[in-house]
């Protein structure tokens, strides 16, 4: 790391400037992941116990042979393992997910109806968590050790070990049966029907339109899972800024800069979030993926359709199809915000960029 | 005395601790006067930088403090932050150990260098760039203006001590505390950081506290030196007659251990 007393900074220069050459390392290794977790995805389907044929057949087509030998033919399930992987590897390749056995659609058109529900509550949870995460994770750390941070860790402790169903079920219970304050259930009222899609975010999508009503009972719909979305990750981001904000504190350079000065409002915001800054967006990036893969529970006491809902009737189903595509959509997301935040580091931290 | 820029008169301090206050400095008295060095020795854990932190309000939540302080002619009170605290950075400015530490690695030099003048001076961007630059020269770092551009990272020990002491001084402070500046740094750089701070001494007019656990160091720096031991201040002489024939036991203790360590003759 320390360089040599030299007369004046690195003056040689690379051919490819370190920030290409570092982002295409981790653009290779994305690219390895993805392809070792459909590996891993396909088998961990097929080494679950059941059969899909009678998950699927009624028990009369199960009692005639040809039926189910029509079906394995069908989907396949004749060949041997290493030929069906090689199958679905290719048709994959060409943007082809396969068909799902029990909605009898492509599972990439199932998969596209779900995202869009579930983003609709995981886009604001995040950015609600982020936000109060750093301010009361920043908020403990400054007041290490005094009653404010013992309640902050003792409040986001019982955030982290309340089940999030359990929490949905209280948030239904409280605002929608004794305050009648929520709607209920669903993504819309039953007298609204879902607004020209164009992003695929009701409330969004109704504003487009320019019809406020229908956004207006989108947003309240959305509210609850939202709610309890941001309770649970902001319990996690909390209590993760508050370590790392307190690990930088401790840092002489964050006394240099009181020592200087400065007013401490530019302390904490330029010198000590900075350096906490790339280790948070970190934990938020993985907070999201998490979320989106995480949302099966409370999906199913809002009976949001999305695609917690989803995995869970494929699961059910063990439409195989379907459970690897919810599977790789979770992978691939996991990778590209992994890959995201790789990026972000590069442009945040100088020792990366230009080393 | 007109000529006397700090006064320190029975600072105490303690820190909290499990079983309460713990006291880690006792009845402690100092004076710099203007455009002198005074030197602050003793061990580790002796005092030394509380002194400094003290002066500084850089203490851990929870310490307390008496005693007197004087700053360029007039009473600070230790508890008024507001006061303390418009003396950071102006009136008194810090450098310390380990300069790779004391930089912000994700910030560029010149960011760290032009941030607090713009507050305290009142510069514009232009104008403290160009005193960074100016200031650059003044510690002898080569090529100013590409340093400004910079991030720690890329520089050595010995040069980031140089910028952290440009940064220290771009405020334009009257009083320098200099917290084991050298200790971090390789022996045939020590020198270099040594003479800068006595050059910039008479450049700047400024008065420097300079914090070691090396009493040999003072000896060609220091006009005056205290030598602490836990905490307290057990001898205070002009330098020279403090080597020459140490009266404190433990100042001789620490002149022999050196004799015995020292490799570099100065």
């Amino acid at each position: 790391m320390t360089t040599l007393e030299t007369n004046a900074p690195p003056a040689r220069r690379p051919r490819v400037p370190p920030i290409v050459r570092y982002l295409a390392r981790r653009l290779a290794i994305a690219v390895g992941l993805l392809f070792g977790s459909t590996l891993i995805g396909f088998l961990l389907v097929q080494a679950v116990p059941g059969d899909p044929v009678a998950a699927n057949l009624s028990d009369e087509a199960l009692g005639d042979p040809a039926a189910v030998a029509a079906f394995e033919e069908r989907w396949g399930l004749d060949e041997p393992l290493p030929v069906q992987y090689l199958t679905y590897l290719g048709n994959l390749v060409q943007g082809d997910l396969g068909t799902s056995q029990h909605t009898g659609r492509p599972v990439l058109e199932d998969l596209l109806d779900h995202i869009p529900a579930t983003l609709e509550i995981a886009l604001p949870a995040i950015v609600l968590s982020v936000l109060l995460g750093i301010g009361i994770g920043m908020f403990a750390a400054l007041r290490h050790g005094k009653a404010a941070d013992q309640a902050v860790r003792v409040g986001s402790l019982l955030g982290l070990s309340t089940p999030p169903f359990w929490l949905s079920l209280l948030a239904l219970y409280l605002f929608f049966f004794v305050l009648g304050l929520s709607p209920g259930g669903g993504r819309l009222s039953p007298e609204f029907s879902p607004p020209p899609s164009v992003t695929g975010l009701y409330p969004v999508d109704a504003l487009l339109a320019g019809d406020l009503m229908l956004a207006w009972d989108a947003v309240q719909h959305a509210a609850l899972p939202v709610l309890v979305l941001t309770l649970v990750t902001t319990a996690t981001l909390v209590r993760f800024v508050r370590s790392a904000l307190l690990e930088v504190l401790r840092k002489d350079y964050i006394t240099a800069a009181h020592a200087k000065g400065l007013p401490s409002r530019t302390v904490l915001f330029r010198h000590l979030l900075r350096a906490g800054l790339v280790q948070i967006m970190t934990m938020a990036g993985l907070t999201f993926a998490s979320m989106l893969a995480g949302t099966v529970l409370i999906e199913s006491v809002f009976a949001w359709p999305g695609l917690g809902n989803y995995a869970y009737t494929s699961a059910s189903a063990l439409d195989r199809p379907a459970i690897l595509g919810v599977t790789l959509f979770v992978a691939a997301t996991y990778i590209l915000i992994n890959l995201a935040v790789d990026l972000l580091y590069g442009l945040a931290d100088p020792r990366i960029r230009l080393s | 005395m007109s000529d006397e820029l700090l006064a320190v008169e029975h600072l105490a301090v303690s820190l909290p601790g499990p079983d309460g206050p713990v006291p880690v400095l006792n009845d402690v008295s100092l004076t710099v006067r203007r455009g002198q060095i005074v030197g602050i020795a003793g061990e580790s854990g002796s005092g030394k930088s509380m002194t400094a932190r003290t002066l500084l309000d850089l203490l851990p939540a929870g310490a307390e403090v008496s005693g007197t302080l004087r700053f360029d002619g007039a009473e600070l009170d230790h508890r008024d932050r507001k006061a303390m605290h418009a003396l950071r950075g102006h009136g008194i400015a810090m450098v310390f150990q380990d300069p790779t530490a004391a930089l912000h690695p994700m910030l560029s030099i010149g960011r760290q260098l032009t941030e607090h003048t713009r507050v305290h001076l009142g510069l514009t961007r232009t104008q403290a760039k160009a005193q960074a630059v100016e200031l650059l020269e003044q510690v002898r770092l080569p090529d100013p203006e590409r340093a400004l551009r910079s991030y720690p990272h890329q520089f050595s020990g010995g040069q980031l001590q140089r910028i952290a002491i440009a940064s220290a001084l771009a405020a334009r402070p009257r009083l320098l505390i200099a917290d084991e500046p050298t200790t971090a740094l390789d022996v045939t750089v020590q020198a270099g950081i040594l003479a800068l701070l006595d050059s910039l001494r008479s450049e700047f007019e400024l008065s420097v506290l300079f914090i070691t656990h090396d009493l040999g160091v003072l000896a060609s720096l220091a006009t005056h030196t205290c030598v602490f031991q836990n905490g307290r201040v057990v001898e205070s002489a002009p330098t020279a007659q403090l080597l020459r024939s140490p009266g404190h036991p433990y100042t001789r203790a620490l002149l022999a251990e050196r004799a015995e360590t020292a490799e570099v003759p100065r």
